[in-house]
Formats: C-alpha cells, structure tokens, sequence
C-alpha cells in the first residue's frame, strides 16, 4: 500500500483542523475586532515600575 | 513659566508617581523627587513645556476644559429608566455597559481608557473595542456609580454616550461571523481541491496508475461535495428565490454552472473517465464569496461610522422638581423618564428635549432643523415649542406636553418608514444582465447538444455540459461586488459615507436634484452681508452686542469687527433685552439700541428717508434689516442673511451640465428662498418655500416616479424625503434622523461632495461595464471553444484565474474617488 493513502487523509485532516479551529476563533468574537487587540498587547499589564516598559509606544 | 490651569484631576489624585502630562506612573529611571513634576517619559515632558509655553494653546486647553466642566452632568445615568435601557446585571453588584466614546483613535488612547479601574475604585474591567469607538465596561455598583464613570471618562477626553444601537450591532456581529466561517470553510476546500488537482494535472502529463487517480478523483469529489453543500448552498438558495418570483438574477447562470460542473465531474468519477471540474467549482464558490465579503465589510463599516455620528445627540433632559422640605431642586433624567406635566429647565444653547409649553423665560428658538426657517423664533410665556429646536437666547422652563415618543419630532421619524417603503428599487446591472446570460448560455448549450448529437450522443452531453461549466460567469460574479467595494472604501477617505452599493448605480440617468436650503444651500448660520451708516458707531454696537447670547448677536460681533477699532474703554450700562426685537444700553451717556425693524415701531424710532427705502430694498431682497438707533433716531443700518454657502454655485454648476435639474425644496419663508434660488440661477418653478415635511415628501415621491431623484438636506424636515428619494444624500452637520434615513452622508462641509459622489459613481459605474466586457469576452473565447470540442480542463483552469485577475486589477485601477480629485 502506498504512503498516499496515509498522506492524503492526514493531509484533510490537518486542514479540518485549522477550519475547526478557525470557527471556534470567530465563534468566541476573537475576529469581531480585529483593530484593538493588536494594540493592546503592546501594554504592560504588571504595575512594577522598574523598567522602560512604562512607555507608551511611539515616544 | 509654568502654570497650575491646566494641572489634571489625574494629577492631583497620585501626585508622587504620575506624569503630569499623562497621568500614568512615571518608572523609577525617571523620578526626580526633587522636581514638582515628574514624566514618564522625555516626549510628555517636551510637549508639556510646550503647552505651558504657547498662550495659545493654553487658552484653547482652558476653555476646553470650561467647556467639558459645563457638560460634566451625568447623573441622568443613574436614572431607573436609563438603567433598564442600557444597564446589563451580572450579578447582584456587577454591572455592565456598553458605551460610545468620542474622541477615540489610536493606541493611547485605549491604554488611558483601559486603565479606568486604576483610576476609579470599583470599576471590575473595560475594555476597548477601537473598530466600533466602543467601550464595555463593568463595575461594582456598590462601590461607584455610572455618571462617575461617565464623569471620569469625560475629564479623560473621551465624552460617554449610551450605545443605542445594540440590537443592530448584534446582528450586524452574527452576520459577519457567519460570512467568516462561510469563507473559511469556502477557502479550506478550495486550497485542498487545487492541491488535489495539482496532483491529477501532473499525472495528465508524466501519467498515473489508475488507482491513485481514482483516489484523488474520488478525494476531489469530497471536498467539491463539502464546498458546495456548505458554503456554496448560498447561490442555490438565491438563485431558487430569484426563480421563483421570476426576477433575474447573477446568481441564477453561477448556480447553473456550478451545478453543470459538479453533476459532469460526478458522473465521469463514478464512471471513471473524462474530466472532473471539483477545482475550478471550489476556487469559483470561493472567490465569489470573497467578493461579497468584501463589500458587505465596507457597507457595515459606513453603517457604523454613520450610526456613530448619531449617538452624540445628548438623551437627557433636567427635570425641575421640589424636593422634601419644599426647595426647587433639578435633576438629570434620560428623555424616556419624561412625563406629562414634567416641568423641565432648557438652558441656553440645549436642544428642547419634548413638546411643550413656556411656562417661564423668554427665548429664542432656532427652529431650522424641523421647520427650515433660517432666523430664530421668539417664543414667551404660553408658546409651544417642539423637541428637537434649540433654545438660543436665555434659559427656559417648560411643561411637557407629551412623552417624547409622541412628540413632533418622533411623528417625523416615523414619516422617514412610509418614506422608505415607497422607494422604487433598482435592478443592478449585474442582475439583469445575469438573466440574459442564463438564457443565451442554455441556447447555446443546446446548440452544441444538436450539433454533435448527430456524431456521438456521448460527445453531445460532454460537451453542452463543458459549455455549461466554462460559461459559468465567475469574473462577471466579481466584478460589481469588488469595484463597488474598493469605491466604497475610497470614497469613505473622502469622507462620503456610503451605505449601499445601489447608490451608485441610481446615480447613472441624469434626473432631479433637491437641494433644502437652510444648512445645505446656505451655511445655516446668520451673517452680516451689508453695512450702512457711520463707521464710528461700530465700537459701540459690538460692546452692547457683547452683553447678549444670539445668534444674530454673535452675527454682527464676528463679521462687524474688521470694519472698525473696538475701543475697550467704553463701558455699558443699563442693558436691556427686548426678545424677539432687539437690545438696548447706555455707553458714554448716549442710549443706544440695536434690533430689528420692528424696533422702530415699538421705541417709536425716527428714520430717515433713504435708510426707509434701503429697508424696503433688504426686504424685497430676501435680507433682514438690523437698524441701529442712537438716542431714538437711526444712524445705521445693516443687512444679515444666512450666506449661501461659497461652493454652491460651483456645485450646482456643475450638476447642471451634468445633466440634471436642480430645485429647492424649502420650509424657509418665500422671499429669502426665492433669493437663493436667484442668485443660484433656479427657475421659480423648481423652487418650493414654506413647506411642511409631508410636502417634501410627496413633492420627492412624485417626482421619483418619473426620474432618478436625488434629496440633498440635513434637518429633521428633509429625513422623510431623503428616505423616499432613489437616493438621499445627508450632508455634514446633519441631524441624527436625516443620516439614518439617508443612503450616503457627506461628512464634509460644502455641496462639492455631491459632485464628488456623482462622478465617482459615474466612473464606477463605467469600471464595472469595462468588467463585463471583459469577463464577457473570456467566457466568449472559452463557450467558443467548448462549441467545437477543443477545450480542455487546462485551459479552462487557465482562463478562469485569468479572467478573475483581471477583473481585480480593472476593479483596483478604477479612477473614481482618487485622492488627487477634489
């Protein structure tokens, strides 16, 4: 038997995945805002006010 | 030299470790304790020096902040009414609102919102959602109120209004991740149909063992299967209804092709020969989706963009009411907690918030957002005022007559549904060419059956079915979605909001443009035009207009000031307003009064022979008279008009060689309308003054029953019209019904962006022809080739990648709404 016949399942397989997951992203409103999230990484969460961290970006 | 002004409450409240420019704490790399201010950084310290250092700016900043001191009253929040409206419990403390907030626009400004629960004790979370200026935020109810919230997040910058529309939004939210997970799984199958492909084309050429093609046919057959049954039931279901009410559709030829594709591909996997088409239907449903994402994405935007600009109109209103022990105390409450008989104070420069009658004050109302009358109305003790005018002149109590959801202005409203339901929509090109195209591709289909049915019947339904599938109109599919799409997005820069793609296809056959004149035409505020009389005298008028708030007040300080010195030393005594005529004080001894021409009447003012006639000329010209009168006899006299805005003439210029016919449709009084319409060069009979909005209405009506009609207007009188007209175009400083009912807002002063609009349509609209001929022409060669039998999957697998592209690349080099273009 082939390796195909491996190959080619796994291959729809892994590409269900990234689907299923793609929906369970949009399904809990990770892509209803696509703007706001990019920048609210660039904060600093922690309160420690021991590094540059503190700036804002672009400053 | 610095100065305390403009020290923030943020400032005072964590003094030791807080920018004083920004309010966020300052790292320890930064601290100087010995400094009375410290930074965060290096660029708050420079732009705080500069703002202590330019006069300018910080006098802007203070009145700035004078101005947000004068609104700071949110405690309407509070209110029972308001907090069943907008006010979500999670839990007995937890809260939770979602608010629009002006002002928002980038990075900073979500980190300074985002960090309110350190700022105020209480709030739990808030976050920030930039795409919709909103905020959601949640806080514990025990330990902070909303209208603090609100408070603080107006001395932030950023002024709270209630986000109103949360149905819609949620609807708008459902369908947008529909379409996303429809495009994924589209775009899955896709991607693997053509990895498949990939696989069987290389085979076609270096050969493959028979088993591993049925394998990938087989697989292929799978994922068409997927595509078409999920993602792709879409233009089934379209096609279906159009069908079924008999009305032509785009989606009507795809379906047929798809259907033809996936029906040939099947039966030649299961008999295991032939062509199978899975590929091409998979990146077909794919693209096509695409497409329609993308334009669904720019409406929603515009939408949201216009229902953003709504909300600023404030909702409460203040509430007169006595208190326990007896004493007169007012309070803020949202319209919706208005009642018969409520007693509401109205302050200078308010919107009236319900229908209702003066019990005290005297007053002027600016009346031009529901009546179009450009100069304020007086209005005493007794006299009715309706919601949604603006008191100008001097605080008033009034006595609601009704509940706002009665009121004149909520009758308006109301008209703007009758309005849409008698528009006549419009069949898109695309549309109907797609039931021509249906029609010619089956005769054809059925030509190519005939012709090789006397060879072989096999070769007969092979080919008709090829024919079927490579005439599938795929590029003819992308082409409207995709170039209204990129106009939308550019016209959108240019601040022309545009809700509906059918807009620019209406705007194609030259018919009648409306034009509203107060606010549209004109600059809808009041200014001096001509003055007459002793240039001396002008010092002395501007220091007693200085003592009143009036529109017509601010008219002559503004526009009077360039024609004489104003001498500071005069002082004003005994100022005395007469509502509805004019004021008058005492400066350096003389009496001095300024008003009207009613004036003459009622302080028996002597005039002059020549000043009577050039009275008589300003009235005859559409121009109100102001006299100005020095110890009961009238030295000068002037004439103001609301201007007609500068690029009016240009603009309607420009709409008449275009072909269309311009008119006024006015509520203003006749002779200051006619004027306009002079001096714009409008024939008398394309010119309606004094009219109510139900006029408006049915004078649109009638007249898009013969032609395109476009509405031009911004007040609440115009929304019913622009709703009825095939399309209705608000323009800047609209009220909040007028952009709801119209189809394009024009979120810049001036007519020219209805020029704008125009030809952006125009060139749009060509594009999207230059597309269909294109396309056409790919699908011609390939039916062409499917007639005689010599076409192949190859060249089918090229052509349509081909024609889509470009069709993409017309779509993106379309000239309309370019920046360069005024």
């Amino acid at each position: 038997m082939s390796v195909i016949y491996v190959a080619l399942p796994i291959a729809l397989l892994l590409g269900t995945a990234a689907v299923i997951a793609f929906i369970w992203s949009v399904n809990n409103g990770q892509l209803d805002d696509l703007e706001t999230p990019a920048i609210r990484m660039l904060r600093d969460d922690s309160r420690k006010a021991t590094s540059e961290k503190h700036r804002k970006p672009g400053e | 030299m610095l100065s305390e002004s403009i020290s923030t409450d943020l400032e005072q409240r964590n003094q030791q470790c807080s920018c004083a420019h920004c309010g966020l704490p300052v790292p320890a790399s930064m601290r100087h304790p010995e400094n009375v201010r410290m930074f965060c950084c290096h660029g708050c310290e420079t732009a705080y020096l500069i703002l202590q250092d330019d006069d300018e700016l910080r006098k802007t900043l203070q009145e700035r902040q004078q101005h947000s001191n004068r609104d700071l009253d949110y405690t309407s929040m509070d209110h029972d009414a308001f907090k069943t409206r907008y006010v979500r419990s999670l839990s007995p403390e937890r809260r939770q609102i979602r608010l629009l907030l002006e002002g928002i626009y980038c990075s900073s400004c979500v980190f300074a919102i985002e960090k309110l629960s350190q700022y105020l004790e209480g709030v739990i979370s808030s976050r920030v959602n930039l795409t919709s200026s909103t905020v959601t935020i949640e806080w514990n109810s025990d330990l902070v109120s909303l209208s603090m919230i609100a408070q603080t997040l107006h001395r932030l910058g950023y002024p709270p209004h209630p986000a109103d529309d949360d149905r819609f939004a949620e609807i708008g939210r459902a369908e947008n991740r529909k379409r996303l997970i429809n495009l994924a799984v589209a775009g899955a199958c896709a991607g693997n149909a053509m990895m498949i492909a990939f696989a069987l084309y290389s085979g076609v050429f270096s050969g493959m063992a028979a088993e591993y093609l049925h394998l990938f046919r087989w697989t292929s057959l799978i994922v068409a299967t997927v595509s078409l049954c999920g993602p792709g039931s879409l233009f089934f279901r379209t096609a279906w209804s159009a069908l079924k009410t008999r009305t032509s559709h785009m989606d009507v030829p795809v379906a047929v092709g798809l259907l033809a594709g996936y029906g040939l591909g099947l039966a030649n996997t299961v008999l295991g020969r032939g062509e199978i088409y899975f590929d091409s239907i998979s990146v077909l449903v794919f693209l096509l989706l695409v497409g329609r994402y993308l334009q669904f994405w720019q409406q929603r935007k515009a939408v949201h963009q216009i229902s953003l600009l709504k909300a600023l109109t404030p909702q409460y209103a203040r509430r007169i009411k006595h208190d326990h022990e007896g004493q007169q105390v007012t309070e803020s409450i949202p319209l919706d907690a208005i009642e018969i008989g409520d007693v509401l104070e109205v302050r200078a420069g308010d919107l009236i918030p319900v229908d209702g009658v003066v019990s005290s004050g005297n007053s002027s109302i600016d009346c031009s957002i529901l009546t179009g009358e450009s100069i304020g109305v007086p209005v005493t003790v007794g006299d009715h005022v309706s919601a949604g005018t603006t008191n100008l002149l001097s605080p008033l109590v009034i006595q609601a007559k009704c509940l706002v959801a009665h009121s004149r202005l909520s009758e308006i409203a109301s008209l703007v549904e009758a309005g849409i339901q008698s528009k006549t929509p419009i069949v898109q090109f695309a549309n109907a060419i797609g039931g021509y195209f249906v029609v010619i591709v089956l005769l054809l289909a059925g030509l190519t059956f005939a012709g090789w049915a006397t060879f072989s019947l096999e070769l007969a339904i092979n080919h008709a079915m090829t024919l079927l599938i490579v005439a599938c109109p795929c590029a003819l599919g992308l082409a409207t979605p995709f170039t209204i799409a990129i106009a939308q997005a550019r016209a959108a820069r240019q601040q022309i909001l545009v809700k509906s793609g059918d807009v620019f296809e209406h705007l194609q056959q030259p018919g009648t443009v409306w034009l509203d004149k107060t606010g549209t035409i004109t600059e809808g505020k009041i200014s001096v035009v001509e003055y007459q009389g002793e240039t001396e005298l002008i010092p002395a008028i501007l220091a007693i207009e200085k003592q009143v708030v009036h529109p017509i007040a601010n008219a002559l300080l503004r526009d009077l000031v360039s024609t004489g010195e104003l001498s500071e030393t005069d002082h004003v005594e005994e100022v005395n307003t007469l509502p509805g005529y004019g004021v008058c004080g005492r400066i350096n001894g003389a009496t001095i009064a300024v008003g009207s021409e009613k004036l003459i009447e009622k302080m028996t003012l002597s005039i002059s022979e020549p000043f009577k006639k050039q009275l008589n000329r300003y009235h005859q010209s559409g121009l109100t008279g102001i006299v100005i009168a020095v110890d009961g006899t009238v030295q000068a006299i002037c004439a103001i008009s609301d201007q007609i805005r500068p690029d009016a003439s240009i603009a309607i210029e420009q709409l008449k060689s275009a072909g269309w016919k311009v008119g006024i449709l006015s509520g203003d009084h006749v002779e200051v309308v006619n004027k306009v319409g002079k001096q714009l060069g409008i024939p008398e009979e394309m010119t309606f003054s004094q009219i109510s909005p139900e006029q408006k209405l049915e004078i649109v009506k009638e007249s898009s029953k013969q032609e395109t009609t476009i509405m031009v207007g911004d007040g609440v009188n115009d929304s019913a019209s622009l709703a009825a007209a095939s399309v209705g175009i608000a323009v800047h400083g609209g009220a909040a019904v007028s952009l709801q009912a119209a189809d394009v807002y024009i979120n810049r002063p001036g007519l020219l962006g209805i020029t704008a609009l125009m030809q952006g349509a125009k060139k749009t609209v060509r594009t999207i022809r230059l597309n269909f001929a294109v396309s056409l022409s790919y699908n011609i060669i390939a039916a062409g080739l499917a007639m005689s039998g010599m076409i192949n999957p190859i060249i089918a697998a090229i052509l349509m990648p081909l024609s889509s592209l470009s069709v993409l690349t017309i779509a993106f080099l379309n000239p309309a709404f370019r920046v360069d273009q005024p």
